[in-house]
């Protein structure tokens, strides 16, 4: 086989899996939502027939004739699209011939008290008029061929079939060739992959319209016969599982999609009688189609991209095409990760900050910038943000430690080593435990350095415990635990340094102020400038110390940035307002980091004459 | 970390109310807690061979386990069967995630007026019942015999006063050594407001308005203002003789570090519920503490009160699965399991006669002291406020202005109050 047979080959491949897995999933996906509606259905049948059906006179068992008539009547209500059959204990009501429920089925049933799919139809229990024994079952079948036809599928696969013929064609042939003809194929696959998505969403859509007709007339034809509820729709309940029953006008008898409390909603008008009207509301299936939208495009563009491998594969100098594949096998690992964990996540941020989220509320409302102008106005916002860049003033400080210790100690290497090693502990240790070490340390009565202080006669600190030294004492401990880092990235920018620099300057007679001062601490300007910038993003973000050292406390003197996310997100719940915090906090960020760029990154200009 | 468990423990209330294969609980409870729970389901699981009962517990604080609660209400996805706190009732019960037991009782025989009518009353709406009440517990004093005696100071008795408490707590509070540093203290001071509003009550006082919309008149009030200025003095510098408790750090350290002062017995009084009472029977059977239990002393004048604590198992409103969960709550709060809460020292049993049973039988005397407080209880505003988790944390900066900050309360209380009516609805 010749490699453009070869490639062309491929690429039929490719097409042939880019049009069958999106049909496929939508397949599934359309018999999913048929046996969702057949479970919602057998429950909401259920429901009736414990709404309409009356007891017996000693119990809360159905009388049985009213039983009967009920259930026959409904099979025979006009628009009512399910297919359904009742059972008494294990006899059917609806269809006498039908066969009977199997008595292991209503056993289980009896012992779930629960709706499941039996693989060919819905079982829904059908409990007494107290919703207390499990009397019988309503069986019910998905109307599959009511299903709407895929008709923008199969118009978009036609118009595929021609163009990726047309592509497939011109593969191995002039490059000008096979590039105009990959531009129409790749949007006719777009084409196709849009169809289907297209295709699928109308399906779950008429899936909820017909869900939501069906329970109309339910809930119609229950308020005819028991007309108590009419004045009572709290009582249709049973009938409406999963929808919500809310007052409503009069309206048309389709059915609409409106946004209530920022969440849409499917709905349809329910007339009871002459000017009483009801909204059965429900969350429409087509809400959760949008997820498969990239599945469906990103299938379709297999075709278009294998023919654009092809031919790129063809004409491409080998060279060029190894480096190719390399710089994508490189790159490909960390836009993956940077896509899925820092670009999605802030995308995300970004969308939550302008609702009003919460995990306890199923209403996500819009509300623009009402987040970040309530988080603005909040005092404790403030405080906390004044008690963050207090608290990052000990990374200069650290800083300056470090690069003093580094120096000093750059006169002796293998001391050098041996400190860096011991003050890097710190660094490469748990926060949480060398913080619940610094909490007893710092321990009021028991803590070794009130002890210290006891002992040389001084009054003792309640270090964490007095708002005036709180912070302080937290900045201590981090300073610490940076430190050996700092001094081990100081050490080897110093190493960096070339020696004839700071012996030209000993020539000229330079101090060991002025050579430090002149040589060492410009040429490590990119050094520090490093350990500066990293540092206060780290001193900005700071949350593990912070919260098991203090808590925020005392009286919010620790409170940082992020611990105030923390509460707001996690204690209030409200999500909304703690993305605007961290956005806020993003953009401090990067204002931060910027200006400190600016100020401290000049380059440096060694006239060499 | 507790934050992603209880995310994880939200998840697993999806799947185990999708699950449909049994009936699912969930409760509050350590490991000790869970196990003699699990024995308690066992005769619930003779009567019912084919049913499976997925019993789940989380060790999590009452007010973050009430968020797990409705998160999972949020995405119905309650377990069948689930705990319900004093302070989870508004929120669930008024969002109409819990299901009206009342009818339903009838067919499983509880008949309502074994349980405590105070207790009772916290999970009642109108004509409904929203959960079957387990246990409660008042909040009481309870102090080591050991440094009464060796102060000289009598055994308190249940009509003592602020008074007697302060007098007793500063003799108690002594630096034995002459090192310049308290060696035993009088109280153990708790901000969280869980804790000092029953001394508030006892005062006289409340945070909240009679309605539980308003704060403002109340929480300002100069009785409130004033038994906040007493209860801050415990930890106060300035105050004559110097403080007579040590000062908690942050509300996770208010627990911790004033039970394991106590159980040093460096502590002479401490404010405790029926939650304390397995440790504290543990150290006392050890010998390590010689122990009492008083009520909370009020202000002369004032009448006796203290804060009542309660739980009790609910259903969801939408559930199905109706008989299997009202009659394993019910099994799960009849009178022998109510009992052997008790008598293994988690809670006072919400039935009535079983409460009194364990008092008789207890010879250190320790429930009846539990009891004759609760007879003077009340509800907890948890149990009637949604927002109560914000009224705390308010009420918690308010404690701690005024006892780190040393700011003056009845300022603080007044600015408190004008935030609470805004967070209430009572102003905008």
């Amino acid at each position: 086989m010749t490699p453009v047979a070869r490639w062309r080959g491929g690429a039929l491949v490719a097409l042939a899996v880019g049009v069958a897995l999106p049909f496929g999933v939508a397949h599934e996906l359309r018999g999913r939502y048929q046996r969702a509606l057949a479970l919602q259905e057998a429950t909401a049948v259920a429901g009736y027939i414990a709404v309409v059906t009356p007891r017996t006179r000693t119990g809360a068992a159905y009388d049985l004739p009213p039983l009967l008539i009920r259930a026959r009547a409904l099979d025979q209500l006009p628009e009512f699209s399910g297919r359904f059959e009742v059972y008494h204990a294990t006899a059917p009501l609806v269809h006498a011939t039908a066969p009977p429920l199997p008595t292991a089925t209503l056993q289980r049933l009896r012992r779930e008290v629960a709706a499941h799919w039996t693989g060919r139809e819905a079982l829904a229990p059908l409990l007494d008029h107290d919703g207390w024994a499990v009397v019988g079952a309503v069986a019910a079948r998905p109307a599959g061929d009511e299903e709407p036809a895929p008709l923008w599928s199969v118009a978009a696969l036609l118009l595929l079939g021609i163009a990726a013929t047309q592509a497939l064609r011109t593969i191995g042939g002039p490059r000008h060739a096979w590039r105009a003809a990959l531009g129409p194929y790749g949007m006719v696959a777009a084409l196709y992959g849009a169809a289907v998505f297209a295709d699928l969403r109308s399906a779950a859509r008429a899936t909820t319209d017909r869900r939501l007709y069906d329970t109309r007339l339910l809930i119609q034809e229950a308020a005819a016969r028991v007309p108590e509820v009419r004045s009572a729709p709290g009582d249709l309940a049973p009938i409406a599982r999963g929808a919500q029953i809310v007052p409503g006008d009069s309206g048309s008898s389709a059915a609409w999609r409106r946004q209530a409390g920022g969440v849409t909603r499917a709905a349809v008008a329910v007339r009871f009688t002459s000017g009483r009207w009801v909204e059965l509301r429900v969350p429409p299936a087509e809400a959760g189609v949008i997820v498969w939208l990239p599945l469906t495009l990103g299938c379709a563009a297999l075709g278009p991209l294998a023919a654009l491998l092809a031919g790129w594969s063809l004409t491409a100098e080998p060279e060029w095409r190894r480096e190719t594949a390399a710089a994508w096998t490189f790159l490909a690992p960390s836009a993956l990760l940077l896509a899925a964990f820092s670009a999605i996540p802030l995308l995300l941020a970004l969308y939550v900050s302008v609702h009003g989220w919460s995990p306890i509320e199923t209403a996500r409302p819009f509300v623009g910038l009402a987040n970040y102008v309530h988080v603005v106005r909040d005092p404790l916002t403030w405080s906390a943000l004044g008690h963050t860049a207090v608290y990052a003033l000990y990374v200069p400080i650290a800083l300056a430690l470090a690069l003093g210790l580094a120096v000093t100690l750059g006169r002796h290497p293998r001391l050098t080593g041996f400190v860096s090693g011991v003050l890097l502990l710190p660094y490469v240790s748990s926060v949480v435990a060398l913080a619940l070490v610094w909490r007893w340390l710092y321990h009021p009565d028991l803590g070794v350095i009130n002890q210290l202080l006891t002992r040389a006669r001084l009054t003792p600190v309640d270090w964490l415990g007095n708002p005036k030294t709180a912070l302080a004492a937290l900045m201590v401990v981090a300073a610490w635990m940076q430190l050996g880092y700092q001094m081990t990235v100081f050490a080897a920018g110093l190493r960096a340094i070339p020696r004839v620099y700071l012996d030209a300057a000993r020539v000229d007679g330079a101090s060991a102020w002025q050579r430090f001062w002149r040589v060492t601490f410009p040429l490590l300007r990119p050094v520090t400038l490093f350990l500066l910038v990293t540092g206060m993003i780290g001193a900005c973000q700071v949350f593990a110390l912070v919260f098991v050292m203090t808590g925020g406390g005392p009286a919010h003197a620790t409170d940082v940035i992020v611990t105030r996310i923390y509460r707001t997100a996690w204690e209030l719940l409200q999500f909304g307002e703690a993305s605007a915090l961290a956005l806020l906090l993003c953009a401090l960020l990067l204002g931060a980091t910027w200006s400190q760029l600016k100020l401290l990154d000049r380059r440096v200009e060694y006239d060499e004459g | 970390m507790k934050r992603m468990l209880v995310l994880c423990i939200a998840c697993w209330g999806c799947a185990a109310a999708d699950s449909g294969a049994g009936v699912a609980l969930l409760h509050r409870a350590d490991e000790a807690a869970a196990r003699l729970e699990d024995q308690l389901l066992a005769p619930y699981r003779a009567r019912h061979p084919g049913l499976e009962v997925a019993e789940r517990h989380v060790a999590l604080p009452a007010a973050e386990y009430r968020r797990l609660l409705l998160v999972a209400a949020a995405r119905e996805a309650l377990p069948d069967v689930f705990q319900l706190d004093d302070i989870g009732v508004p929120a669930v019960v008024d969002r109409g995630h819990a299901l009206d037991l009342a009818p339903s009782l009838g067919r499983v025989g509880v008949d309502l007026t074994r349980f405590d009518p105070t207790v009772l009353a916290m999970f009642r709406r109108g004509a409904g019942i929203y959960a079957l009440p387990r246990g409660f517990t008042p909040l009481v004093v309870v102090y080591n015999r050991d440094l009464l005696d060796r102060a000289g100071i009598a055994a308190p008795t249940g009509d003592w006063t602020w008074d007697d408490f302060g007098l007793a707590a500063r003799r108690l509070t002594r630096d034995e050594d002459g090192d310049g540093r308290i060696d035993h203290w009088g109280v153990v001071f708790d901000r969280r407001p869980a804790i000092w509003i029953a001394w508030i009550w006892a005062g006289g006082g409340d945070v909240l308005c009679a309605d539980g919309r308003r704060a403002s008149g109340c929480l300002d009030s100069p009785v409130t203002v004033a038994a906040i200025r007493w209860y801050a003095s415990w930890v106060a510098p300035g105050r004559a003789g110097g403080p007579v408790a040590p000062r908690a750090r942050d509300a996770r350290d208010s627990n911790a570090a004033g039970d394991g002062l106590f159980a040093a017995g460096r502590v002479a009084f401490m404010t405790v519920d029926h939650g304390a009472v397995p440790n504290l029977r543990a150290a006392a059977a050890a010998g390590r503490l010689r122990l009492g239990f008083v009520s909370i002393p009020r202000r002369a004048g004032a009448e006796p009160a203290t804060v009542l604590y309660a739980s009790g198992y609910a259903a969801p409103a939408n559930l199905l699965r109706r008989k299997a969960a009202v009659e394993l709550a019910a099994d799960l709060t009849d009178s022998v399991a109510d009992a052997t809460r008790g008598e293994a020292g988690i809670e006072l049993p919400a039935v009535t006669a079983a409460a009194a049973a364990l008092a008789a039988a207890d010879t250190l005397g320790w429930e009846a002291v539990f009891l004759r407080a609760a007879a003077r209880g009340r509800a907890t505003w948890g149990a009637r406020v949604a927002q109560w988790g914000e009224v705390e944390a308010a009420l918690t900066d308010l404690m701690d202005r005024v006892t780190v900050d040393g700011a003056d309360p009845a300022r603080s209380a007044r600015a408190t109050a004008r935030e609470l009516d805004r967070l209430l609805g009572a102003t905008r």
